[in-house]
């Protein structure tokens, strides 16, 4: 994959960008900048996210990160990032595609839209509504950001689970959502004798897990419906995969799934009743979530459930030798987040471990969650769109430049840290209130990196 | 090095909390070094730093602790972080039995990865739930004397003895190093410099230094 942007790698060195690491790339502005893009243009540029328009540059590309955001994002943290549309850029519209923050039903929301966001949408749409669903065509658009209606839809297809052609599609979901039913009587509905050791074990860590999976969410402090449901699929997934089996932290990767899909069937009902649906449904009081899910039907739940978990297989199979033992593709990983660094920002690296500190002490983390524990919930869903469109078997390294952008982000304050301020610094990011604008910039900086050094190293 | 004042220290010791998953590690950790416990606080990935300074002896004792997590599939990531410490809190609750059967197996991870002397300090959590408990006093306390560990009984929620056990350990583990050094008044404790841990052992500070200022071993 790639090829595009492989292509591109001579003309990022020639102009000397790569040398002087990130901060050059967003302080030396392309031509592209000097105007305002149009909508269209500018779809063309991120088309070349994904490096399906072959033509489009890496000036093309830069387009989208305006001097404005580059600073904010790169220099000084986003802490005290306000969005800023001073460019005519309009970076929400770019990065925001996929919501309206608490959209009161989906037909105010689309009058609440942009005519960028309009169009981003019709554009899903129209990919969607065919035969033969263009998976390079969509995994291309979504890298960017999925309107937040279609994510159900667009990461089905995108995980593979549910098949491009439309014919086929509603039947194979179908057996699919069957198969995990049967999974759930077969593997999980049995007594604890006719379990392994090994799954005895993991039974009893998904139970202390589950209570203790993102506790800043309401939702999931919901023990009847959603933390069973989550105790379900990790333990259903360790089953079918011994190999790796349950490792802390796939608890949070599986958050963004469950509430995509539970927040379809919430939506769905909603709509049924001619209710408005919010988009943050999950984020009211507990009560408030319990009894939203107390007005889905059984079989809702575990569709959506069916549909979480083997969206969750799908994503992880491209990973699995992060949770086998002694986690060799996290070790593999961090220390190719490390070399990375190393080259585009060496005073930063030189200055972390020589004050003792390893990469693994914090990137270990970041990798092992992909990301998850370090950013909230609207931007694991903006994260996962990306995710999901790199395909299962990019996301190792796709994951590593994600990484490397994470931490050079804050290389400024880091330089300025000793050991102990920076271990707790980088366990605590002051990422916990961005926003999608922020995390799509970490996504372009992750980009840019894949662009100048896959294949190279 | 322009050491804010709370930098300042006479001594730094390196200790690990380890034990099994969910007996509150985390919880006892940060109701020490931020008085806050939190019912439903994440698992711990890896491993996580926090850090508190206490007056011991007329001596400012800066204790930097990594909290591992108790999952088994970390031990091969947690394990490297045993290198260096001197002092490990072995966590059980007292209302799960198998947490403190497990304190064995424990014991011999530290036996394999962490200093010969590492002082370790058996911690029995969760004391305020009295009407659950599954492991009596006694038989943690004789435990304790037969492997010539100190023991003590903790609640992270109620915040009973929770000072008390990190204070205890690093009492013991002052004496060691002040006897060490009177012993030697060379030993690596005369001067050490910020951000390496002491070794409890006379001339057995480089492998400490060498753990922290180590370079490149991501994938040691």
């Amino acid at each position: 994959m790639h090829s595009g942007a492989t292509r591109n790698m001579p003309r990022v060195v020639a102009s000397g960008r790569l040398v002087a690491g990130s901060a050059a790339v967003a302080a030396s502005p392309s031509p592209a900048l000097g105007g305002v893009p149009s909508s269209d243009a500018m779809e063309e540029a991120q088309g070349a996210h994904a490096g399906l328009t072959s033509d489009a540059s890496l000036g093309g590309e830069s387009s989208h990160v305006s001097p404005s955001e580059s600073r904010r994002a790169f220099g000084g943290g986003a802490g005290s990032a306000e969005p800023s549309d001073s460019t005519g850029l309009g970076s929400d519209q770019l990065t925001q595609a996929g919501g309206v923050d608490g959209a009161t039903g989906e037909g105010a929301a689309r009058n609440q839209m942009t005519d960028f966001e309009k169009s981003r949408l019709a554009k899903f749409e129209k990919l969607l509504n065919t035969d033969v669903v263009d998976m390079n065509a969509l995994k291309a658009l979504s890298w960017n950001g999925v309107p937040h209606s279609l994510r159900p839809t667009c990461w089905r297809l995108m995980t593979g689970y549910a098949p491009a052609k439309a014919v086929r599609r509603d039947a194979a979901l179908e057996r699919k959502r069957q198969d995990y039913r049967d999974y759930v009587s077969e593997l999980w509905q049995i007594s604890d004798e006719d379990r392994t050791e090994e799954e005895r074990k993991t039974f009893h860590q998904v139970l202390i897990d589950a209570p203790r999976t993102a506790p800043e969410c309401p939702l999931f402090r919901d023990e009847e419906t959603v933390q069973l449901a989550l105790r379900r699929m990790l333990y259903i997934r360790a089953a079918r995969n011994p190999a790796s089996g349950y490792v802390q932290g796939l608890n949070d990767v599986a958050t963004p799934f469950m509430l995509i899909f539970y927040g379809e069937q919430v939506a769905a009902a909603q709509e049924a009743r001619g209710v408005p649906h919010q988009r943050d449904w999950y984020a009211g009081s507990l009560e408030q979530a319990q009894a939203t899910l107390a007005s889905l039907s059984e079989e809702a739940l575990l569709t959506a459930e069916a549909d979480a978990y083997w969206s969750l297989c799908a994503l992880l199979d491209g990973v699995q030798d992060h949770y086998t033992a002694a986690q060799p593709g996290i070790q593999r990983l961090v220390y190719r987040v490390r070399e990375l660094c190393f080259r585009v920002d060496a005073p930063c690296c030189h200055h972390i471990e020589d004050n003792g500190l390893e990469f693994l002490q914090f990137a270990f983390r970041w990798a092992n969650c992909l990301l998850l524990r370090e950013v909230p919930p609207i931007c694991a869903f903006r994260l996962f769109d990306t995710f999901l469109a790199e395909g299962s078997h990019g996301l190792p390294s796709f994951l590593s430049y994600c990484c490397a952008a994470l931490l050079l982000n804050f290389s400024k304050q880091v330089l300025e840290m000793e050991f102990q301020d920076m271990v707790m610094f980088l366990q605590n990011l002051p990422t916990q209130d961005w926003k999608e604008n922020e995390m799509s910039m970490l996504l372009s900086q992750a980009y840019l990196f894949q662009a100048m050094f896959s294949g190279a190293s | 090095m322009g050491s804010k004042p709370d930098d300042d220290y006479d001594y730094l010791f390196k200790v690990v909390l380890i034990g099994d998953s969910g007996v509150g590690k985390s919880n006892l950790l940060s109701r020490f070094t931020r008085n806050e416990f939190c019912l439903e606080s994440k698992s711990t990935i890896g491993v996580e730093f926090a850090t508190r300074s206490l007056p011991i002896d007329g001596k400012t004792i800066k204790a930097q602790i990594w909290d591992t997590a108790g999952q088994e599939r970390y031990r091969a990531i947690t394990s490297a972080y045993y290198r260096g410490a001197v002092g490990a809190l072995l966590v059980y609750d007292i209302t799960k039995t198998v947490t403190f059967e497990n304190v064995e197996r424990w014991l011999k991870e530290l036996r394999d990865h962490a200093d010969a002397n590492i002082v370790i300090m058996l911690v029995g959590n969760k004391s305020d739930l009295r009407h659950l408990r599954a492991v009596s006093t006694e038989e943690a306390a004789a435990f304790c004397e037969k492997e010539g560990l100190s023991f003590i009984e903790t609640s992270a929620l109620e915040s009973t003895n929770v000072e008390l056990s990190f204070k205890q350990i690093l009492e013991e583990i002052y004496g060691i190093v002040s006897k060490n050094r009177m012993a030697s008044e060379e030993g690596p404790s005369a001067s050490v410099p910020k951000g390496n841990t002491i070794a409890i052992t006379p001339g057995g500070g480089d492998d400490s230094s060498s753990a922290s200022k180590s370079k490149s071993k991501c994938c040691s």
